[in-house]
């Protein structure tokens, strides 16, 4: 874990500190992330990221850094914000969060990305950062029963070969993740079902990216469980053609087309990481990212992820 | 420029350092007396100190090597003055400094002449020796602080003489971009040999430190040009001697060198020097060198080949 701090404050620093002097830096980095929350989490991205400040960081975080390293010198603001992307490094890749938290603030940081196409900041360890994007699936893919084929399938064939099969039929721990799977497989049909009985509602709007903000919002309104592996994208971008997906939008106009739509998150309770949902009630957010051009595609993605990530802090 | 609150908490931990300097002193054989560095805040900065005072820009770490009165200072201080005169050097200007007391005072002394300046003139042991050069290119939107180290000549004799361990100097240890400064009507002079042998003892030293390895640019820098210009065949024969005998001792099959005066701030060959030394720090950071960032593309890629 040190040779990750030690690599993060690299590029930062001019002379190496002394191994002493990065072990308290990385016990305090420790602290931190043993009280960590999803809001804490929230700001601490936002200030790495796209060097948002936040005056609630600076006791629990900038103070408990900065008192951990007196022998340093003065630490500087350079060196701070390092230090913050070796403790969002250590939420997502470290052990001492729960796997959901881990993923949720993988999320957070991929979501937070946006941030720098509208600042251009540049990260302390750039290269540090794609080990953190992987958490989220491998949590999905973690989540999602794992069963053998083979097992299922002749599992399968039993039951509908045998009425009486649940009744006569011990269920096991190996069978109850069969029928876990089967479950899980179908909640993930219906879903896909519902949302292509409704692809209508779809296809009218005249506006792509009405018809793009419409199909997310109702695909992450109708997820009954966040962590289903659904690849959702895959189906909603089945909507569109190529040539649409390619299209290219300023932000400006997608968030005067997401501004139309409800959402259902309070203003109050969205993450800063959540980009375009935040920027829809923060006007310099706003003002900053008008000049920014994203594709349908893309509008699609980041969209799709920020309303997983609001969902997943609100669960 | 730092604000008012950094420049207090600045004065505060100067304040704090200056008290416990003896017993460090005690501690470490006197490796350590750096502490004592920067009285005045906007001072010339320790290795301790120079962290702190790093601002959210790139940052490139040039270290001047040189026995005393080979004209490191000067150089700086000429560096300096001609960014603030001249408004810019090439494709580069001055933006700010967090050491404007360090880089003024190598100014005066550049300018302070006399038979009693002869023992003051000169960068003292217990100065700080880092100076800070924020800088932009013109016409682009790329920022540099550029960190300068100008160490007193009497460390790198020490080092020569193997008084003084190379192992606890930070910025030679960190830095990518050497200058290694020799007084040019020295190596014409009855010294030459002396001499000679300090520069190949700190060659080698620099080779053992790791330094050469770690270092992209080397510049053999032949100051005091002036004072040589009736002897040039004799100097420019020294001059290729002492070439060949640090490359041997660095391991190397080839350095940069040139000739300049660093005093006069008219001279062509020195504004080049300051601009080659400007511009390798401003390579120092390849935008591609950025790794793909935009997790966003590696999701457009999955679901177009689908």
């Amino acid at each position: 874990m040190k040779e990750k701090l030690k690599q993060i404050l690299s590029k930062s620093l001019v002379v190496p500190l002394k191994d002493d002097q990065l072990d308290k830096i990385d016990k305090a980095c420790h602290d931190i992330v043993e009280d960590m929350d999803y809001e804490l989490a929230d700001k601490l991205i936002c200030f790495v990221v796209g060097n948002r400040e936040y005056e609630s960081l600076q006791e629990g975080v900038e103070d408990k850094i900065k008192d951990a390293s007196p022998e340093v010198g003065l630490v500087s603001d350079v060196i701070y914000r390092a230090c913050c992307q070796y403790v969002v490094w250590l939420a997502v890749k470290g052990n001492q969060l729960g796997d959901s938290m881990r993923a949720g603030i993988s999320l957070m940081v991929r979501n937070a990305m946006l941030l720098r196409k509208l600042r251009g900041v540049k990260l302390p360890a750039p290269e540090v950062m794609p080990e953190l994007y992987g958490a989220w699936d491998e949590y999905l893919q973690r989540e999602e029963p794992d069963t053998s084929l083979d097992e299922s399938m002749k599992m399968a064939t039993d039951v509908l070969s045998n009425m009486d099969y649940f009744t006569t039929t011990a269920i096991d721990d190996k069978r109850a993740e069969i029928v876990r799977k089967w479950a899980y497989d179908a909640v993930i049909t219906l879903l896909r079902t519902r949302f292509n009985d409704s692809r209508d509602n779809y296809i009218g709007e005249e506006k792509q990216s009405e018809r793009m903000t419409m199909a997310v919002r109702d695909w992450i309104r109708n997820l009954p469980m966040i962590t289903l592996n659904t690849d959702g994208l895959k189906t909603i971008i089945g909507l569109f053609s190529q040539e649409e997906l390619n299209q290219k939008y300023s932000v400006k106009d997608l968030l005067e087309t997401l501004n139309e739509y409800d959402l259902s998150i309070e203003d109050g309770d969205v993450m800063n990481s959540s980009v375009l949902i935040s920027a829809l009630s923060n006007e310099e957010m706003k003002k900053g990212l008008s000049d920014v051009k994203l594709s349908l595609l893309e509008y699609g993605i980041y969209l799709y992820y920020e309303l997983i990530a609001e969902k997943l802090i609100e669960e | 420029m730092l604000t008012m609150l950094d420049a207090d908490k600045k004065n505060q931990q100067k304040t704090e350092g200056v008290a416990a300097p003896e017993q460090d002193t005690q501690q470490d054989g006197g490796q350590n007396e750096q502490q004592e560095a920067g009285t005045f805040l906007f001072d010339a900065l320790s290795d301790d100190e120079v962290n702190g005072v790093l601002k959210d820009m790139r940052h490139s770490l040039v270290v001047l090597i040189g026995l005393p009165g080979s004209g490191k200072s000067t150089f700086v201080g000429s560096m300096y003055h001609l960014l603030m005169t001249k408004a810019s050097v090439g494709n580069y200007y001055m933006i700010d400094s967090d050491t404007y007391v360090g880089l003024e005072r190598r100014v005066y002394l550049r300018y302070a002449h006399g038979p009693n300046l002869k023992h003051t003139k000169r960068t003292g042991d217990l100065e700080g020796h880092v100076l800070t050069l924020e800088l932009a290119e013109k016409g682009g939107k790329n920022t540099l602080q550029l960190i300068v180290s100008d160490r007193t000549g009497e460390r790198y004799r020490e080092y020569a003489k193997g008084t003084k361990d190379m192992s606890g100097d930070l910025t030679l240890l960190s830095t990518e971009h050497l200058y290694i400064f020799v007084a040019a009507d020295i190596l014409t002079g009855s010294e030459y040999l002396s001499v000679m042998d300090y520069y190949e003892k700190i060659a080698n030293q620099l080779k053992a430190a790791g330094v050469i390895e770690r270092t992209k640019t080397i510049t053999l820098v032949f100051n005091k040009i002036d004072l040589v210009k009736d002897a040039m065949a004799r100097f420019n024969k020294k001059k290729t001697a002492f070439i060949a005998a640090m490359n041997k001792a660095m391991g190397l099959e080839g350095t940069d060198n040139c000739n300049v005066q660093s005093n006069n701030i008219d001279s062509a060959e020195l504004k080049t020097l300051i601009e080659q030394l400007i511009g390798y720090s401003f390579a120092d950071y390849d935008e591609t060198d950025e790794p793909e960032l935009d997790w966003v593309k590696e999701k457009i890629d999955k679901y177009t080949k689908l």
